[in-house]
């Protein structure tokens, strides 16, 4: 009786492993991408996040939606 | 005050990327308060059992070069080292992870944390794993896996607790009120998702008793594991949660917002891309297949970039502030910590090059590497957070700077006299085992000779060690001091902020084109990730498992990794006892069972080892680590009575040996009863038993292989009557070593035809050697 041993062996999956490479590095690179072209000032919010969280005042965050003062 | 109290209104500008509301509509605000209490705990919690774990460490330090230290059974250096290891890495960095995470994650997702009860029963459910190992390890429970020694019962309870820490977590995630997850939150996911990950496959076992187990791989696959668990509890437990703390303390104690949060992006998914492979570099030259060991070298020298990205981005925050260095011991302690992520970082990958690794494997020189991490990184990160955190937890101010400030001078001194010695140390051992006289043989076949060069250097590391810990007892100091003068009753500020909305779409950047590919090429789907905790922590475990599923598959499924070898047999019943008494005492952490396919190895120890050597070996015994030497091919070398002897009293034959003296060993009665528990087990396990896991067959087995043994060391002039003792179990294992692959031919082969057939055999393994 053939064991899961014996099945893997003659099955021929060592491609399946040089696919999962390709597959983390196209992902690695779309994010090096997605980092790459965009501006600095994009991520202004994100950076300052630990100094503002102390705050006893809502932030100022540009994500959260708030009502204008002037309304 | 109740939730919901208040009324926001935001100035012009502000929430342009996404009005979903009516602009001019009034926000309701939440109203909230952070659980500083638990914080409190886990923080008291990280000094008290660093002090313990430093101080078991300055022991099992001393024990190395004052063999009388090991004064008691429970009291070995066998015994101590993973509690050591335990204490300094669950233990202490483990709370102050929990510290950190606690504090934090409420203030960057502006929400207390989801569960006030899941946070106690986290706390108090660690402590008690914590004890649990505390009075295990010494009494010699262990599954003999580094850094994951703990039995059945308390692994269940580790997985348990870690499970709530998750549940509490995670849940703190949903409820937060800041969209975007900093990147320090990304750190935590990977660390929790991770550790589990490594928890739960690494401990699959086989109980045989309340407190004993055997790990359901064997040989190959067990070191497998072992080490991709090994590897990535330093990756996921010493790395990325204390870069976590890093990219929140750092920018705190600076006043500076982080240098790159790019390199953070970059830096923190290539770091789980990559560090997941890397775990074979552990095993380079062993019996593991070549390809994983070559894989595991590749993926480890690509480790040094985004390491240092993380090194880089800490370092590179404090710009315009070095200033602040001068004269903030919170500052100091961070940069030091960040510089020794660095050196570490660098010399991770440098140690996985193969050649590199020939020289420094089993040395000290690993041991140098990693408390350059642990003492530097982990441990300074740690206290300058804690300094960090006093004056703010106890809402006073800090009782002394110039003692922190004392605290940071004696620890950097510590760490350099213990680096610089046990580098030198790790050198020296490496080019003595090598070296070769002008005739061709071995310029030090005496092992003890490598032993006793480096005996100063150990002494120095003891005193680095020392001088480290007189630094936490400053701490210490610092903050019972602190506490003392804090208020009656703890000030508990409310905070506001308004509630996420539902209807939250992420802006799309101007000009983008429309449609699915266009919106795939824009790659705002990150930023989509970066807010939504539940598909980041998918792909943080598509990330770990698809790496490591890829990586262990082929070794546990094809059979040509692990070649087998028709003479290996089963352990008879009494090795097998013998083989769980080597394990109890701790043995491997001072001696490997793995020969190298070296000349400077072949001829000092025999034959290199083979991958089919191993296949019944739960769990395998390679070790990490030669202070005594490789015992692989152990069997047969000397008789019994010398190993007798050897173990009564080390220095009755080496005159210098640091190895403990176990005479106990001759008068603790062998649980034969036991035995057949073990036996059961390792049948379970697929280990070919054959009659021996008959009712009581084992017992009558051992008992039988056991009377030759006692015979023949009473002949050879040992004590007499010594069946129903330890010593001859151990003897029964440490003769049966390497006997298998290598002494096939003639009569001599006798104990290697089964386990049932051993116990019976005229010359069994043990009271069969010359």
């Amino acid at each position: 009786m053939k064991s899961l041993s014996d099945v893997v062996s003659g099955a021929g999956l060592h491609i399946y492993a040089d696919i999962a490479l390709v597959i983390f590095l196209a992902v690695f690179v779309a994010i090096l991408a997605r980092v790459l072209f965009t501006g600095r000032s994009h991520w202004e919010h994100e950076r300052n996040l630990p100094l503002e969280d102390d705050a006893p005042t809502p932030s100022t965050s540009r994500d959260r939606e708030f009502p204008h003062a002037d309304q | 005050m109740t939730l919901s109290e208040g009324v926001a209104s935001a100035p012009a500008g502000v929430g342009a990327r996404t009005p979903s509301v009516p602009r001019g509509a009034a926000v309701a605000l939440d109203s909230f308060s952070y659980d500083d209490d638990i914080v409190r705990k886990f923080m008291l919690a990280t000094f008290v059992w660093g002090l313990v774990g430093m101080l078991v460490g300055l022991i099992v330090a001393l024990q190395m070069v004052v063999p009388a230290l090991d004064f008691a059974p429970w009291f070995t250096f066998g015994r101590l080292r993973p509690l050591h290891t335990n204490a300094v890495i669950f233990a202490f960095a483990g709370n102050a992870f929990f510290t950190g995470a606690y504090y934090s994650t409420q203030r960057l997702c502006k929400t207390r944390m989801f569960s006030d009860v899941l946070g106690r029963f986290h706390f108090w459910g660690w402590q008690a794993i914590i004890v649990a190992a505390a009075i295990t390890l010494p009494l010699g429970f262990t599954q003999a896996k580094e850094y994951a020694e703990l039995e059945w019962p308390i692994d269940i309870a580790i997985a348990v607790v870690w499970v709530v820490f998750a549940v509490n977590f995670f849940g703190t995630l949903k409820q937060r009120r800041e969209r975007h997850l900093y990147v320090a939150i990304w750190f935590y996911i990977a660390s929790i998702i991770t550790v589990a990950i490594l928890h739960i496959f690494n401990n699959l076992a086989m109980p045989a008793g309340w407190l004993k187990s055997y790990p359901i791989y064997a040989g190959v696959q067990d070191a497998f594991m072992q080490w991709w668990y090994g590897h990535n509890a330093v990756a996921f437990f010493l790395t990325t949660p204390f870069l976590g703390l890093m990219y929140y303390f750092m920018p705190k104690a600076a006043e500076r917002p982080v240098y790159s949060y790019k390199l953070s992006i970059l830096h923190f998914w290539s770091l789980v891309f990559i560090y997941i492979w890397a775990g074979p570099h552990h095993l380079h030259y062993t019996a593991l297949p070549e390809w994983a060991s070559t894989l595991g070298m590749v993926f480890s020298v690509m480790l040094w970039m985004p390491s240092w990205g993380g090194m880089i981005n800490g370092l590179l925050t404090l710009r315009g502030a070095w200033n602040k260095v001068a004269e903030d011991p919170v500052l100091k302690f961070f940069v030091v910590a960040v510089t020794a992520y660095g050196m570490a970082t660098f010399e991770g990958p440098m140690l996985s090059i193969k050649s590199v690794n020939a020289l420094a494997h089993y040395s000290d020189w690993i041991i140098a590497h990693v408390h350059t991490g642990t003492l530097g990184w982990n441990g300074f990160l740690t206290f300058g957070m804690i300094y960090w955190l006093m004056p703010r937890l106890f809402q006073t101010r800090l009782y002394s700077r110039k003692l922190a400030e004392w605290h940071f001078w004696i620890g950097s001194l510590g760490i350099l006299l213990y680096v610089v010695a046990i580098y030198s140390a790790g050198v020296t051992e490496g080019l003595m085992w090598r070296a070769f006289d002008h005739t061709g043989r071995l310029a030090y076949p005496d092992w003890i000779e490598t032993v006793v060069k480096v005996i100063p250097m150990w002494w120095m590391r003891a005193v680095g060690g020392g001088l480290y810990l007189v630094g936490v007892l400053m701490l210490g100091w610092n903050m019972l001091m602190t506490w003392r003068s804090r208020p009656a009753v703890y000030d508990v500020p409310v905070i506001q902020a308004p509630p996420l909305t539902r209807e939250h779409r992420e802006e799309t950047r101007a000009g983008a084109p429309a449609g699915a590919w266009a919106r795939f090429t824009s790659l705002d789907w990150h930023r989509m990730w970066e807010g939504r905790w539940l598909l980041f922590t998918v792909m943080v475990i598509v990330a770990v498992a698809v790496a490591s599923l890829f990586e262990i598959l082929p070794t546990f499924l094809i059979r040509e990794n692990v070649p087998s070898i028709s003479s290996v047999k089963p352990y008879t019943p009494l090795e097998l006892a013998g083989r769980d008494i080597y394990i109890r005492e701790g043995c491997f952490y001072c001696h490997s069972q793995m020969i190298r396919p070296f000349r400077w190895e072949t001829e000092r120890f025999g034959e290199y080892s083979k991958p089919g050597e191993f296949v019944y070996d739960h769990p395998f015994l390679w070790g990490s680590r030669r202070i005594g030497p490789d015992l692989a091919r152990e069997g047969g070398k000397y008789p019994d009575l010398w190993h007798v002897r050897h173990m009564q009293d080390p220095r009755s034959i080496t005159p210098r040996s640091i190895m403990p003296a176990y005479p106990q060993l001759l008068g603790n009665d062998l649980d034969f009863a036991g035995i057949q528990h073990k036996v059961d087990a390792m049948a379970m396990l697929g280990v070919p038993y054959g009659q021996a896991v008959l009712q009581d067959e084992a017992p009558k087995m051992a008992r039988a292989q056991a009377a030759l043994i006692a015979d023949t060391i009473a002949q050879q002039g040992g004590p007499p009557n010594l069946q129903s003792k330890e010593i001859v179990a151990l003897v029964a294992y440490l003769q049966r070593l390497g006997w298998d692959a290598t002494r096939v031919a003639g009569p001599a082969a006798a104990p290697a035809a089964g386990a049932a057939g051993a116990a019976a055999a005229p010359k069994p393994a043990g009271g069969g050697a010359p």
